[in-house]
């Protein structure tokens, strides 16, 4: 189970990320996922959604209410210029921590 | 998604489900209804906004699409969905764990950036809200509407106040002359000058364009058959329509008055005379001493101080015999007012530096300095330069504006206390990333919705009240809204008003901390009913002022109407007459006298209780060397103390059996005291070179104005300072009709051609304080209405503590407390915030009427009881408007009360 601590701190990059690969809405992300982390990371609408509008707020993503092939209306969110710079700046920073807990993982033998 | 009912079968007991809406059902699952009902239940509790409920339906929708495609039923993948989600304070308490951890910033006020769809939004929501609570909307709009009301009606009287005169197009250039006048007794300021001073001061000072002097006269007009007696005179100097920019619907304002025999009518008068003639050409008869012709027709606004009715040149003087050099001679008759115009550029108080001691060579004795008044004050400001009408206008102006504030405290009272219902709505909101600005800004959609409703309320009402207003004004407002002026400062009234009352509620509502809300559920009570008991309480201070107000300003007037005024005013006709009416006098009496209906007959050269001719200081045999009494006069015959009913201190009346009382004085007890000699009588008085004894001295009876203490006067039988215009008949009591048939036919035998048009000369002395009558009618109406919205708050409020008490209020019953105890218990808590108003009013309005008392010489005294009554009018209003829902909940089941919490 992971932290909820993690959990915050992971969601922001986490949805970015979803989102460049396309426009997404609410249930497909939470959905995707769910299926990506293997059900570790279950999304509840309740947090999802609030980030969501934060991050639309900052600029960071965009939305827009469109018909689905259903005829149904959903609101779609996507990247902005600005989400995709901010999506650059946060790889930097999770790859660098990555890297670290990679290199101190790799070889705990070796130091002892 | 067009996803057709799929109905399963049967029901499930699981049915219920923790949020409302979704009620227990037998009828087979209908998903688009469930989806409906529960869609609006997210909407009852106004938590979320309209599009963050539009997201969570899709959701949902998708979610249980999913789930259906998994195998589910509708009716199991909807429960699944939907219990997840749980209720509401579940979604607020999920959202809200994402952004207490700080993983998201502080909502900050920031304004979200304006959209139409988020302010339709906004006005949606606040529609939807008024109408789920119907009575704290009505109570307020309501409250608004007469409040703004009130603020329009007194916005349209300042409006025409504050327009007089100023349509002149050389209004900014004209100025009224005032003479300060240094005397013994004080300075007093006043616009009569003599008559030659005019002209004097334009040969003198090349600044000065144009002098226009004038008089108002009275005269008896005739033309055919038709003979009226006319009030409104002005004669006035040939520059007087160039001067000023009154339009002539015939005529040109340069040629009207070139011609002496020319005369210039108001429009309003034609009808009266000429009917469809025109009136052009037709010749006037003046009372039967000259002939003028009708020149010109001009039209005279209501909003200018120039109230006349007919025009002519002092050029015609000589047409009615007067001797017009004689006046241009005259420097000491002080009879004269008049206007000059400036140069253009030149300075008004350069002119007013260099005018200002002109008066002293020709009077070396007497302090007399000149000074300027602008047109565009004369309306509004006294001769001295205090407020005359502004100070109504001031007074009026803080009253509209108190009673609006009345009316935005409800808002404010009842949006904050029912805060605690909408602290959870607002908490939620908060964390379901709605900012501070946003909240802000759906507070004042929703106050400054309900001011515009109750603007478009109070439109309605003054179109159709302002008949009414007029009447109690005594003046002809309009209202058009073509006027875009007006229209924006009606505007103004409802947005301050819509702000106003949004301001503090949106303030306090949105600046609390969500967490302590939802987690908790504690509210944020304390400091919001302190507020509101300090409104309540500014409530019921004003509308206290008002109700005193009132009350002082009525007794006063009742103080004035039943003040012995030392003289006899019921029973007394009186009659204006002219030159050649008045030489009748002597056999008009005689003839009168026959019919036993009237006692006594008697002429003045004015009304006894308006005297406004002074003579000035006088001499007499005796007096001291530090005496000196300014006196005015009044010019009798021999009967005029028995028909005015005036009774003697000391000495006789007038008699003719003695000719030489021909040449003898009455003075009035101010006089004789002001004289400082106690055996006055037989000594000589100096009436301005008519040296004669004085035989009587009269109790005082009231002879001016009651603002005015009674001024000392000397009468006389003479007739070289006045003539006597006024015929007086005193009739014995009864009816009246037989005696004044008779009037009417000795008149029109005696002096054919001249009409009969007599008048009650205490119909004349009330008129006198036609302007206290509607001043009272006015505070009457300011403090009902102030009463009545403040009343209106007290429901309010009283409506919503029997909502949020019933619980207190059971438990109190079943305790075994009677609903009488209970009724007195909450009444009490607004009896004692009226008490406070009454203590923090008391003080203000008895300094305010002291004020106001201290402008008459004659004033009842502010009684006790005044505010005693105005208190109990408070507490009355308080526990009838609080009563009611008290009452109600009190008699109630308590068992049901309970049950309800």
């Amino acid at each position: 189970m992971i932290s909820r601590a993690l959990i915050a701190a992971s969601t922001k990059p986490l949805l970015l990320s979803i989102l460049q690969d396309g426009e997404s809405y609410g249930y497909q992300i939470i959905k995707k996922m769910r299926t990506l982390s293997g059900g570790h990371l279950d999304w509840s609408f309740g947090m999802l959604y609030p980030v969501l509008h934060r991050l639309e707020k900052d600029g960071l993503i965009a939305s827009e209410w469109k018909l689905s092939e259903k005829g149904r209306l959903r609101k779609y969110y996507r990247l902005t210029e600005a989400g995709i710079l901010e999506l650059e700046r946060e790889k930097v920073q999770w790859l660098t921590v990555h890297d670290v807990f990679a290199r101190l993982w790799k070889k705990p033998e070796a130091v002892t | 998604m067009k996803e057709k009912r799929r109905s399963t079968r049967g029901s499930r007991k699981d049915d219920i489900r923790p949020l409302e809406g979704l009620a227990l059902s037998i009828k087979p699952f209908d998903l688009d209804r469930a989806v409906a009902e529960w869609t609006r239940g997210l909407r009852r509790s106004e938590a979320l906004e309209d599009g963050a409920i539009a997201e969570l339906v899709a959701h949902v929708r998708d979610e249980v699409e999913d789930l259906i495609q998994q195998g589910r039923s509708p009716e199991e993948a909807f429960g699944e969905v939907t219990g997840l989600l749980e209720g509401l304070e579940t979604i607020g308490a999920e959202y809200y764990k994402t952004k207490a951890r700080g993983f998201l910033s502080p909502s900050s006020l920031r304004p979200a950036g304006f959209s139409i769809a988020l302010f339709l939004n906004s006005i949606k929501v606040s529609f939807r809200k008024m109408r789920r609570q119907k009575w704290y909307s009505l109570i307020t709009v309501t409250g608004l509407a007469a409040g703004m009301a009130c603020s329009i009606l007194i916005l349209l009287w300042v409006r025409d106040e504050l327009s007089y005169d100023r349509f002149h197009a050389n209004a900014g250039k004209i100025y009224r002359v005032i003479m300060e006048d240094h005397r013994a007794e004080g300075i007093s300021f006043h616009p009569w000058l003599p008559f030659p001073l005019g002209p004097a001061l334009k040969n003198e000072f090349p600044e000065i364009a144009a002098v226009s002097r004038w008089a108002p006269e009275d005269m008896v007009v005739r033309y055919g058959d038709e003979a009226h007696t006319e009030n409104r005179f002005l004669t006035v100097d040939l520059a007087f329509f160039e001067m000023f920019s009154f339009r002539f619907v015939e005529g040109s304002p340069a040629l009207a008055l070139a011609d002496p025999k020319s005369i210039v009518i108001r429009d309003t008068m034609t009808q009266k005379y000429f009917g469809e003639e025109d009136p052009v050409g037709k010749v006037l008869n003046l009372s039967g001493r000259a002939d003028l012709v009708v020149s010109g027709v001009v039209h005279i606004p209501e909003n200018s101080d120039f109230q006349f009715d007919f025009f002519f040149s002092f050029q015609a003087y000589p047409l009615f015999g007067v001797d017009l050099a004689a006046y241009e001679a005259d420097w000491k008759s002080n009879n004269y007012q008049f206007y000059l115009l400036l140069e253009e550029g030149s300075s008004a108080e350069g002119l007013e530096r260099k005018i200002s001691s002109f008066l002293k060579p020709r009077n070396p004795d007497r302090e007399r300095i000149l000074r300027l008044q602008p047109l565009s004050r004369t309306h509004l400001y006294n001769p001295d330069g205090t407020d005359g009408a502004m100070r109504y206008v001031h007074i009026f102006s803080l009253i509209a504006a108190s009673v609006l504030l009345i009316a935005c405290v409800n808002f404010m009272n009842l949006a904050t206390a029912r805060f605690e219902g909408r602290a959870r709505e607002v908490g939620l909101r908060k964390t379901l990333g709605g900012s501070r600005g946003q909240l802000i800004r759906q507070f004042f959609t929703e106050s400054l919705l309900h001011s515009a409703l109750g603007l478009a309320a109070s439109l309605v009402f003054v179109a159709s009240a302002l008949p009414f207003f007029n009447q109690l004004l005594g003046r002809r407002l309009t209202f058009d809204l073509a006027h875009a002026g007006l229209v924006g400062r009606i505007a103004a009234i409802a947005l301050f008003a819509g702000l106003a009352s949004g301001l503090y509620p949106a303030l306090l509502l949105s600046s609390f901390p969500p967490a302590r809300v939802i987690r908790s559920g504690a509210h944020p009570g304390g400091r919001s009913v302190r507020l509101r008991q300090v409104l309540v309480v500014f409530q019921f201070a004003v509308s206290t002022l008002l109700i005193i107000g009132t009350l002082v300003v009525n007794s006063q007037i009742a103080f004035i109407k039943g003040r012995d005024i030392g003289m006899a005013k019921n029973d007394i006709v009186y009659l204006q007459m002219q030159k050649k009416s008045r030489d009748s006098v002597d056999v008009l009496r005689q003839e009168l006298l026959k019919h036993p209906g009237i006692a006594s007959v008697s002429s003045s050269s004015q009304l006894p209780f308006d005297i406004v001719s002074w003579l000035g200081y006088l001499d007499w045999e005796g007096r001291p060397a530090d005496r000196q009494v300014y006196f005015a006069f009044i010019s009798v015959d021999h009967d005029f103390a028995r028909t005015c009913g005036l009774s003697f201190l000391l000495g006789r009346d007038f008699s003719r059996d003695i000719p030489a009382d021909a040449g003898s004085f009455i003075i009035n007890e101010t006089a004789y005291r002001q004289m400082g000699i106690e055996d006055l009588i037989g000594r000589e008085l100096d009436f301005q070179g008519l040296k004669g004894p004085i035989i009587g001295v009269v109790r005082d009876f009231t002879n001016r104005h009651m603002t005015d203490a009674v001024a000392p006067l000397v009468m006389t039988t003479s007739t070289r300072n006045a003539a006597r215009s006024y015929l007086l008949l005193r009739l014995k009591p009864g009816d009246p009709s037989a005696a004044l048939t008779y009037f009417r036919e000795v008149w029109g035998k005696i002096n054919p051609g001249f009409p009969c048009e007599y008048r009650f000369l205490d119909e004349s002395f009330n008129s006198l304080y036609v302007n206290e009558g509607r001043l009272s009618r006015i505070f009457f109406a300011f403090a009902a209405l102030a009463v009545f919205i403040s009343g209106l708050g007290l429901v309010g409020l009283s409506l919503y503590m029997a909502e949020e008490k019933t619980k207190e209020i059971g438990v109190r019953r079943v305790l075994g407390a009677s609903p009488w105890k209970i009724i007195s218990f909450f009444s009490l808590n607004f009896a004692k915030l009226v008490l406070v108003a009454n203590l923090i009013a008391w003080p203000v309005a008895y300094a305010i009427m002291h004020k106001w008392l201290g402008d008459y010489a004659y004033r009842t005294s502010i009684h006790p009881w005044l505010f005693l009554a105005a208190a109990a009018l408070g507490m009355g209003i308080a526990f009838l408007s609080v009563g009611y829902q008290t009452f109600r909940a009190a008699t109630a089941n308590p068992v049901d009360s309970l049950r309800y919490e």
